[in-house]
């Protein structure tokens, strides 16, 4: 592995957390104590302060649970070959038995915790590792918590939530339905309350390969980003494109309009994205599944990842119908967006810190867990 | 927990404190590790609740791998009572698997018990009770299937293995399904999607792969015996839905076009409309209420008939003889995923033509009308 020391590592992640500690504001105001129902976990995600958001699509709610975690812990293994049934075990089962269903680095220890699913009584555990690569559960007893409802506002009900971001003073989530092909977005202002009502958007997104305005497709994953001083909402989509909305525009009941900045090639769905920066220039890094990878792969594995410039995001001209492609016929019809070989087989992903990301790979005998520096 | 033990005892040391494995009467999965604790076993430990990286230095309670070696521990809760120390997996075993209890004491000998678990039952294998749409003529652009289960199904992608659509020569459709996994809470109906980029228009999946569907064709949608309920077990049987399609319906569900078929005034009869075509079974039964002019709703219980082309709502009490309406929800929607307000695959810069009516407006008839 390209690891540097671990000493180098745990000074890095802890500057990192300095400097995100310095823009905390407060995440949780009015909550309860208890043992959250918990009907389904989607999601992970951390607010600053090492408070754990979960995504419960069926139960159509995020939990926002304090952690109490937000001491350094060390570097995680650089890699753990065979991981998931390593967690398999710690629930007295096999990896078949298993989904690991999200993983998510809590910024402000650097422990990684999974949300899993126990496959035969569709029990969801959260599992913890840290640097010791010792396994823990976090118990959902007992804990400080703060229920938040999410209303789609109309008949649509919401079964899965497809991600969960903390945007500057707000969560934002996207939700989808098992009922209709279509996405709602949520938004909820900190500090948080319990039972704090969320408010519901419908996006409305420029899609670039079809060359169609439409309502009508599921967003996968939401990041926010800064730009010139204000905060705009990243999403992708299945077919691929990149779409920006302003945080501003986010109001109850609007039909939220955002603008195609990027389309990464049709037949893709995105699964993560992360921001980062190297040598100067600030990316994005984003891992996708490819339908039809039998018929028309991109790699050796359904699972690729691409990084592009940040700056292809603040474009302001060239957008929608005239969205950068990643591809013009097969070839790459820029250099400012790149496949990142070294990710390929990366299922699930998150920012550890300034350098690295934690990943999981899907091998030929199962997930491995790794730490890779950005590309 | 009864007491009833499977365990098997190996003291290596003649005195030391026994350990078994208790499971619950009803739940042989649901188990409990209890060791009796010495002065060489656990000393020191608190009583009440241990946490876990304490408790795990004294009994650890692991999965038996196909080589017999033992696993990491489960996790799970400690608690010493008394002299007695319980381990209590936070999770349910796995049927037909093997378990090993382990007990460690400060001198640094190991009592440890095999827990072997009985393979699970076959009459509780799950079977298809319905699919729907129940329809076997569908439009070519078709979005969804919903399939139910007798039973908790399994989650996970690889059902999307597991069931295929073949055409007329008995050939798999390339990749029909959006790979997302979309299951009520009780995991008994999964929302099995054609894949919607091989449905719109001008998408480069349906100009690159073709569509999933075409029309005029005989389809046969195949639900693999492999498909597993939530204790991992296949299925009684595989199931097989035969279809034929017909063209594309690229039309809205317009609530005006439908018919209404009135009822008398002081009975329970039914309101019964006719959609005109069939309808998604969810959202219909969702998406569309009866309220009074006023706008209080109607209590009703809605049936479904004529393959979800028809609509019968009885009241749970008479009806009265004032006016009311039959409210439509915006997001209903036909096999085609089109709804009254806009086609699935419409392009919003074009106009939308007629405006849908989504409240209609009757009132049950006069016994002498």
């Amino acid at each position: 592995m390209m690891l540097r020391s671990g000493k180098v590592l745990l000074a890095t992640l802890l500057l990192s957390i300095v400097a995100s500690s310095a823009q905390t504001a407060e995440v949780l105001q009015k909550t309860v104590s208890g043992s959250p129902v918990v009907k389904s976990i989607n999601v992970l995600e951390f607010a600053p302060d090492g408070v754990l958001l979960i995504g419960d699509g069926t139960a159509s709610q995020i939990l926002a649970v304090e952690t109490g975690d937000t001491t350094v812990v060390t570097q995680p293994k650089a890699n753990i070959a065979g991981f998931a049934a390593i967690l398999a075990a710690s629930m007295g089962t096999t990896a078949k038995g298993i989904e690991i269903v999200d993983l998510a680095v809590n910024p402000a220890s650097g422990r990684v915790y999974f949300a899993v699913r126990h496959q035969a009584d569709r029990k969801y555990a959260i599992l913890t590792l840290d640097g010791s690569g010792e396994i823990d559960e976090f118990s959902l007893k007992d804990v400080t918590y703060a229920r938040l409802p999410l209303a789609a506002g109309d008949k649509a009900k919401v079964s899965a939530i497809t991600d969960v971001a903390w945007a500057d003073d707000r969560i934002v989530a996207a939700g989808r339905s098992n009922e209709s092909f279509s996405s709602k977005i949520f938004s909820i202002y900190a500090p948080l309350s319990h039972e704090a009502v969320s408010s519901s958007y419908s996006a409305k997104t420029y899609h670039v390969s079809h060359r169609k305005w439409e309502t009508k497709a599921p967003m996968s994953v939401v990041l926010p980003m800064r730009e010139n001083g204000k905060t705009w909402i990243v999403g992708a989509f299945s077919c691929t494109p990149v779409v920006k909305y302003p945080l501003d525009s986010l109001k109850e009941g609007a039909l939220v309009t955002g603008t195609s900045v990027i389309e990464l090639g049709s037949g893709n769905r995105p699964l993560d994205m992360l921001l980062y920066e190297k040598d100067g220039k600030s990316y994005v890094l984003a891992n996708t599944f490819r339908f039809h990878h039998a018929k028309r792969p991109f790699g050796p594995s359904p699972y690729w990842t691409v990084r592009f410039e940040q700056s292809l995001l603040t474009e302001n001209e060239n957008v929608d119908e005239k969205a950068q492609r990643r591809l013009a016929g097969s070839k790459p019809a820029t250099d400012r967006i790149q496949m990142v070989e070294a990710f390929h087989g990366v299922t699930q992903m998150d920012r550890l810190n300034e350098t690295h990301a934690v990943v999981l790979r899907k091998t030929d005998s199962g997930f491995d867990f790794e730490a890779l520096p950005f590309p | 927990m009864s007491s009833v033990s499977l365990a098997i005892m190996v003291a290596l040391l003649g005195g030391n404190p026994p350990l078994e494995v208790v499971h619950s009467a009803e739940d042989p999965l649901h188990v409990s590790v209890i060791a009796e604790l010495s002065t060489d076993v656990g000393t020191g430990l608190p009583e009440g609740v241990i946490a876990s990286k304490t408790g795990r230095n004294v009994l650890t309670f692991s999965l038996v791998d196909a080589d017999d070696k033992p696993g990491s521990s489960m996790l799970g809760d400690y608690q010493r009572t008394g002299s007695r120390l319980t381990f209590t997996p936070r999770f349910r075993l796995t049927m037909g698997a093997t378990y090993s209890a382990r007990l460690y004491s400060t001198s640094g000998n190991t009592l440890s018990v095999i827990h072997r678990v009985p393979t699970s039952p076959r009459q509780n294998a799950a079977e298809i009770t319905a699919v729907f749409p129940s329809a076997d003529v569908l439009p070519a652009n078709s979005l969804k299937f919903y399939i139910h289960f007798s039973r908790p199904m399994r989650e996970g992608r690889a059902i999307f293995d597991r069931i295929h659509l073949l055409n007329e020569e008995g050939k798999t459709v390339f990749d029909p399904w959006r790979r997302t996994e979309l299951w009520t809470e009780d995991s008994r109906r999964f929302t099995l999607w054609i894949h919607p980029g091989r449905i719109k228009q001008g998408v480069n999946l349906r100009e690159d792969f073709g569509p999933v569907l075409l029309p005029g064709r005989k389809y046969t949608l195949l639900v693999k015996q492999s498909v597993q309920s939530q204790n991992g077990q296949p299925l009684v049987d595989a199931f097989q839905k035969e279809f034929r399609t017909v063209p594309d319906d690229r039309s809205r569900p317009l609530p005006q076009n439908w018919k209404l078929s009135l009822p008398r005034v002081g009975s329970r009869m039914p309101l019964r409309v006719e959609f005109g075509e069939p309808l998604d079974r969810a959202l219909a039964q969702r998406c569309i209420e009866i309220r009074t002019s006023q706008g209080q709703q109607v209590k009703c219980h809605m049936t479904l008939h004529d393959n979800e082309s028809v609509a019968l709502l009885t009241p749970t009490k008479q009806w009265r003889a004032t006016d009311h309406q039959l409210t439509v929800d915006s997001i209903l929607e036909d096999l085609a995923g089109n709804t009254p307000v806009r086609i699935f695959d419409t392009d919003l810069t074009k106009k939308n033509g007629v405006h849908p009516t989504l409240q209609l407006p009757f009132r049950p008839l006069l016994r002498n009308d």
